[in-house]
């Protein structure tokens, strides 16, 4: 188990390493001249070899990727734009796209929990079968879909909640419910299929057997056991939900890291695009790592792969 | 053996209302060039924003063009884009992860090092950079970028098979034999890998459809002016208020095909491979 985990904390710099010279090598996949793509062609003369020495252009490729890398922790590397240092403005962002995160997270588990819980205890009725099927039907709603249509009915047609911003009081609950019931679906079928598994245990019958009310037996003893698959698919679902922020984040005009990147993207603001998918790359590649180490204690049989 | 399979999937009603709205979809496909050869171009702007009516059965968009007509040429664009990831990064995944399966040693060491590396990158946003840095939007640019990370869950999937299957009776039987590795890859161990292959891509049909939408929405995907679901959501945005059918309509399309491949790839999880537990799509 020591020797793993080591191999596997080992690992971490280089997929580390891996993932920058991803992010790096964007800059260089960028067709023609970097310069062209950052102002257009029609810049002048002068403006272009201004960007050509600031941002260091004929040096050799590992110089640059050293100095890509010290300037953006340094604070050195700006917007093309505003001119503010990329870490400054993600800095800004990410509480944004953390609390968003959060939110979603907290919708499935409201969601997913008493619905797969149920599905469990009532096995093979039509409850069963209908939250099976709603989980299946919620994991192919398109988050670009439900968003607008959320907009239309709870803030356009209701006028509930805001369309947009993350300023207004209740502005977080429509990007939340988007975001989060896509993986509420996940969820779902997860904890039905552990609730399941643990009602058929001896200490589930032990439990019973003691006289406990059958909603003592699930609640203190079943979904107790079963939370360990729950956390762990929450786990390997947080990383997809950071991916998910950026179609959601730019539906809502949520300030986080995905709509930094869509209007990055959008402005050619190349430095500011690195930056950005690097922060969502390296916290995916760590959330991914730390699940799959809490996995592994969970279940010995995963080192053994 | 082939038969009965057909026939416990077609005893699930899910299964049949999903095979009901891929045939409904591949047949609009099929006839949009025939029903509506020109629905991209065939536009009036003075019939913008309309309401559905006998002669646009589902309205028209900003630029007037026919909604029902763009929809069906839609359809052929994300099966396309669907089709072509899928047999692209199923195949190239299933060699590599046979290869690495079959070698063993330091091969199988440094397949399994480049998957590691390989999965460090979100696929969607990995698709993404890739499209916000090219020179030109296109379709087969698309295809390409969503096939950078696509391979990755086959090529660890036959790989983790593999090493189950070439311990097994019939393969060692294939190796007394005198058979060529390649030979027992290929004939003994290939054929006994492919059932999680198989789901594993319906849903990655559903993944790749719903990144292609994903990447349209935003902008990013399809060349402006190629008919696609997802770009049409992305004009329907700046009309949620006037003409909000612009935002539903393509909307429904693209659930009703996700949604098929999922109740289809479910019950096919359910009959070739109890022990698949979730599969990760590219989409969002």
């Amino acid at each position: 188990m020591t020797r793993w985990l080591l191999g596997r904390l080992a690992l971490l710099p280089v997929l580390l390493l891996a993932v920058s010279a991803g992010v790096f090598a964007l800059g260089e996949l960028v067709p023609g001249d970097p310069v062209d793509f950052m102002i257009g062609e029609h810049a002048t003369a002068e403006r272009k070899s201004e960007l050509r020495a600031a941002y260091h252009l004929d040096d050799p490729l590992p110089t640059r990727f050293v100095r890509f890398y010290r300037e953006l922790l340094t604070g050195d590397l700006a917007s093309l734009h505003t001119r503010r240092p990329v870490i400054e403005v993600l800095g800004e962002r990410l509480p944004h796209t953390a609390r968003l995160a959060g939110a979603a997270l907290l919708v499935s588990a409201l969601i997913a929990i008493p619905l797969g819980t149920l599905a469990a205890r009532k096995r093979g009725t039509w409850i069963d079968d209908g939250s099976m099927v709603v989980a299946l039907v919620g994991i192919s709603l398109p988050s670009f879909w439900l968003g607008p249509l959320l907009i239309i009915v709870f803030a356009i047609g209701l006028g509930w909640l805001p369309v947009s911003g993350a300023d207004a009081p209740g502005a977080i609950v429509l990007p939340a419910v988007t975001l989060g019931l896509g993986m509420a679906s996940i969820l779902t079928r997860i904890t039905r299929t552990s609730v399941l598994e643990t009602l058929g245990t001896d200490f589930v019958r032990t439990a019973r057997s003691k006289g406990l009310k059958e909603t003592q037996v699930v609640a203190r003893h079943a979904l107790r056991a079963a939370s360990i698959p729950i956390v762990t698919v929450l786990g390997l679902q947080l990383g997809a939900l950071l991916t998910g922020t950026v179609i959601t984040e730019e539906i809502f005009a949520w300030p986080g890291i995905g709509r930094e990147i869509v209007q990055a993207v959008r402005s050619r603001d190349l430095p500011v695009m690195q930056g950005a998918v690097l922060l969502l790359a390296t916290i995916w590649l760590l959330v991914n790592t730390a699940t799959d180490i809490a996995y592994a204690f969970l279940d010995p049989r995963v080192r053994l792969r | 053996m082939r038969r009965s399979l057909l026939d416990r999937l077609l005893a699930r009603s899910l299964v049949r209302v999903g095979l009901l709205v891929l045939g409904a979809i591949v047949l609009a496909a099929l006839l949009a060039p025939v029903l509506a050869p020109d629905a991209a171009i065939d536009c009036h702007l003075e019939a913008e924003l309309l309401g559905p009516s006998w002669e646009h059965l589902l309205g028209t968009d900003a630029d007037g063009c026919d909604i029902a007509g763009l929809l069906a040429h839609g359809a052929g664009l994300s099966l396309r884009v669907g089709v072509s990831v899928v047999a692209f990064s199923s195949v190239l995944g299933t060699l590599i992860g046979l290869l690495a399966g079959m070698a063993g040693g330091w091969v199988d060491r440094v397949v399994m090092l480049l998957l590691e590396v390989a999965q460090s990158f979100p696929g969607f946003l990995v698709a993404l950079s890739i499209l916000a840095v090219a020179p030109r939007p296109s379709v087969g640019l698309v295809i390409a970028a969503l096939c950078v990370s696509g391979w990755v869950g086959y090529a660890r999937l036959v790989r983790g098979q593999t090493l189950l299957v070439r311990e097994a009776d019939y393969v060692t039987a294939a190796r007394a034999g005198g058979f060529t590795e390649i030979r027992i890859a290929l004939r003994e161990v290939l054929p006994n890998v492919l059932s999680p292959v198989v789901v594993q891509a319906t849903f990655g049909l559903a993944g790749a459809i719903l990144a292609e939408a994903g990447l349209s929405f935003l902008g990013l995907g399809v060349p402006p002016g190629t008919p696609s679901w997802g770009a049409m959501l992305h004009q329907g945005r700046s009309y949620l208020l006037v003409a909000p059918w612009l935002s539903i309509i393509p909307g429904v399309a693209i659930a009703l095909i996700v949604m098929a491949f999922n109740f289809v790839g479910d019950a096919l999880r359910d009959a070739l491979d109890p022990t698949l537990l979730g599969s990760e799509g590219l989409g969002p």
